[in-house]
């Protein structure tokens, strides 16, 4: 019973915060929470042979009951959910040592539970709903980070996912007038693209579109994923936005949504070079990735726009698996030298994380012999014309990014004071866990580019010197450091006032995709 | 026409409407309630069958159960992230208060 992982999730979920009416038992609430992390992935294991698996709760027809499957679209998603999850739930019950310890346990289990029952669901409604229970548990999360601007950042982040549930329930409900039904299959079967299902569609996308982060409805990722713990960072990051790509998979599956895949393309490569040209003014080391994952997420977008299903999951595994590990490593340095200032943090003095961020940062460009490369690929099949070309410059753009983290981490300055920490222990096991679970995520990575890549792509040297010779003329110019002009400052102060705006971004970007 | 689908998208326009010009969080947050409620609204009209009973044991005609199963769905979410967002606009007061106490 595959469904069962969701259970098992909710059930020690349930049981972490039923232990602290008792009192703080940490090693209970660590087992406890690896076990609803572990078992689900032990579940899933059993049912592997059982793929492609499709399942009807109750027993009912496919008309009044609600549908779970396992197949090619969502296998690989939810192996990643697994994997990441099971990464950095180790890293988690190393890293939170104060009283928070169980809150953060447990809604990182409701968050396990509700992707892994979103990933599996056939239905509009059922897949609506598990979402919600995965961003509730995001929001509080969020809110509940240490720094002052944590709170603000959750409110921006749950009005503006709230508002985007509300219209894609709406959609939900147009679609169901139109087909009399909430199943894929059967919707896909009823469906006619007339004026009120072109509305829903758009109107669905428009919201998928804000929660995954995509370029103009990208205004409250990189708050939400800067400010978090590091845990709680990487599990944003890696997997939670995928929640939605997996909306749009259904949607490209099953619906016919060809009338908007030019709109599509233009938005996800306006994705990516926004991501890229705002990582690069970025002195703070997790707002830098934050802002590489919006541009990531373009990527995925692409694979969406151009119906290549498979282009798009595989990309967003390998960007689930690499941004993790990356936002682990760079969460490991940051809370070992007290800053996330990129020019104040260093590498030089933990090797394990040298290793691991410098292939993470290979892979996400995606540099042969990583998995990225084969994702890549994989998306390159199905653009044509001049759009290669365009998609090969995003790779150098984030090429250039990537040069301008390592090169920071790698020259180190201003950071000598603080590298022995002031117990004296340099290498306890804590450090070890936080220091080798990036490693892991980038031997991953290397092991699957190892199975799936055939050879070296030699066209990779090109975009790693032409990485280089962008890079250093934008160093030596200073050309990172311009600011903003002052009105957009003086704009973004008012969280309030700000909302406003990014309401009427959010409605003009609904306009665009419904006419 | 006047139907409750249409009045439900009116009302969730009204929503957005007070989302683009209010200011203040908590009206923001009514604003999305607003849209909520103009949901509930359109799905109660997406069942309604003119004339229609009971969806239980029914006669001849009844009205469509399921919007109504989802809107109940639907509005225990609302009720859980309306308290959670309340409780943020309270907390973002709380910390803006003595921010400035500290500037001053």
């Amino acid at each position: 019973m595959i469904l069962a992982m969701v259970a098992v999730a909710l059930f020690f979920a349930f049981l972490l915060t039923f232990i602290k009416i008792f009192g703080e038992f940490h090693r209970l609430s660590n087992i406890l929470f690896m076990a609803g992390i572990i078992i689900p992935a032990l579940i899933f294991y059993y049912h592997i042979p059982e793929n492609p698996l499709s399942l009807i709760m109750g027993g009912w027809s496919r008309v009044s009951g609600i549908e779970i499957a396992l197949d090619t679209y969502n296998y690989y998603l939810i192996l990643a959910e697994l994997i990441v999850f099971s990464l950095v739930g180790l890293y988690a019950i190393n890293y939170f040592v104060d009283k928070k310890r169980n809150v953060f346990f447990t809604l990182m289990l409701l968050m396990h539970a509700g992707l892994l029952g979103g990933f599996m669901s056939r239905d509009l409604f059922n897949y609506f709903v598990l979402m919600e229970v995965a961003y509730v548990s995001t929001f509080i999360m969020v809110g509940i980070s240490k720094g002052k601007e944590a709170t603000k950042a959750a409110f921006r982040y749950l009005i503006f996912s709230f508002m985007a549930s509300y219209l894609f329930l709406l959609s939900i409900g147009i679609i169901y007038i139109n087909t009399g039904s909430l199943n894929m299959v059967t919707v896909s079967e009823n469906i006619v693209l007339n004026g009120q299902t072109k509305v829903a569609i758009g109107l669905a996308f428009a919201s998928l579109l804000m929660k995954a982060g995509i370029f103009p409805l990208f205004f409250w990722l990189p708050d939400a994923h800067s400010i978090p713990n590091t845990p709680v960072s990487a599990v944003l990051s890696g997997i939670s936005l995928k929640g939605p790509i997996y909306g749009m998979i259904l949607f490209v599956v099953y619906m016919p949504m060809d009338f908007l895949s030019e709109t599509l393309l233009y938005l996800a490569f306006a994705s990516v070079f926004f991501g890229v040209f705002m990582g690069l003014r970025q002195t703070n080391i997790k707002r830098l990735l934050a802002y590489s994952t919006v541009s990531q997420m373009g990527y995925v977008l692409v694979g969406i726009a151009t119906a290549n299903v498979f282009g798009a999951v595989y990309y967003g595994i390998t960007h689930a698996i690499i941004k993790s590990g990356l936002f682990l490593a760079a969460g490991t340095l940051a809370d070992r030298h007290g800053t996330t200032d990129l020019r104040r943090l260093t590498y030089r003095d933990n090797k394990p994380i040298l290793i691991a961020t410098m292939v993470l940062s290979l892979a996400i460009v995606g540099i042969s012999p990583t998995l990225g490369a084969y994702a890549k690929k994989e998306l390159m099949d199905s653009v044509f014309g001049v759009w290669p070309l365009i998609m090969t410059c995003g790779s150098i753009g984030t090429m250039v990014l990537m040069f301008k983290m390592n090169f920071y981490l790698w020259r180190g300055k201003g950071s000598m004071t603080t590298l022995i920490p002031k117990d004296g222990k340099r290498f306890d096991h804590v450090w070890i866990t936080k220091s080798f679970i990036p490693l892991i995520m980038a031997a991953l990575v290397l092991i699957y580019g190892y199975i799936f890549v055939p050879g070296i792509y030699l066209s990779d040297v090109i975009i790693i010197s032409a990485g280089l010779l962008v890079f250093i003329p934008l160093y030596k110019t200073d050309l990172f450091h311009w600011r903003l002009p002052k009105f957009v400052v003086n704009m973004t102060c008012d969280l309030g006032g700000t909302n406003n705006y990014l309401v009427m971004v959010y409605a003009a970007v609904i306009l665009l995709l419904i006419i | 026409m006047i139907d409750a689908q249409n009045v439900g998208i009116v009302i969730i326009l009204v929503g957005m409407y007070g989302l683009m010009v209010k200011k203040e969080l908590i009206k923001q947050l009514i604003a999305v309630n607003i849209i909520s409620v103009g949901l509930v609204l359109f799905f109660m009209g997406l069942g309604y069958v003119e004339g229609g009973g009971f969806p239980i044991h029914p006669v001849d005609t009844a009205v469509d159960p399921l919007p109504a199963a989802l809107m109940i769905t639907t509005l225990v979410v609302d009720v859980a992230i309306t308290s959670l967002g309340l409780a943020m606009v309270i907390r973002i007061k709380k910390e803006d208060a003595s921010s400035e106490v500290a500037d001053a």
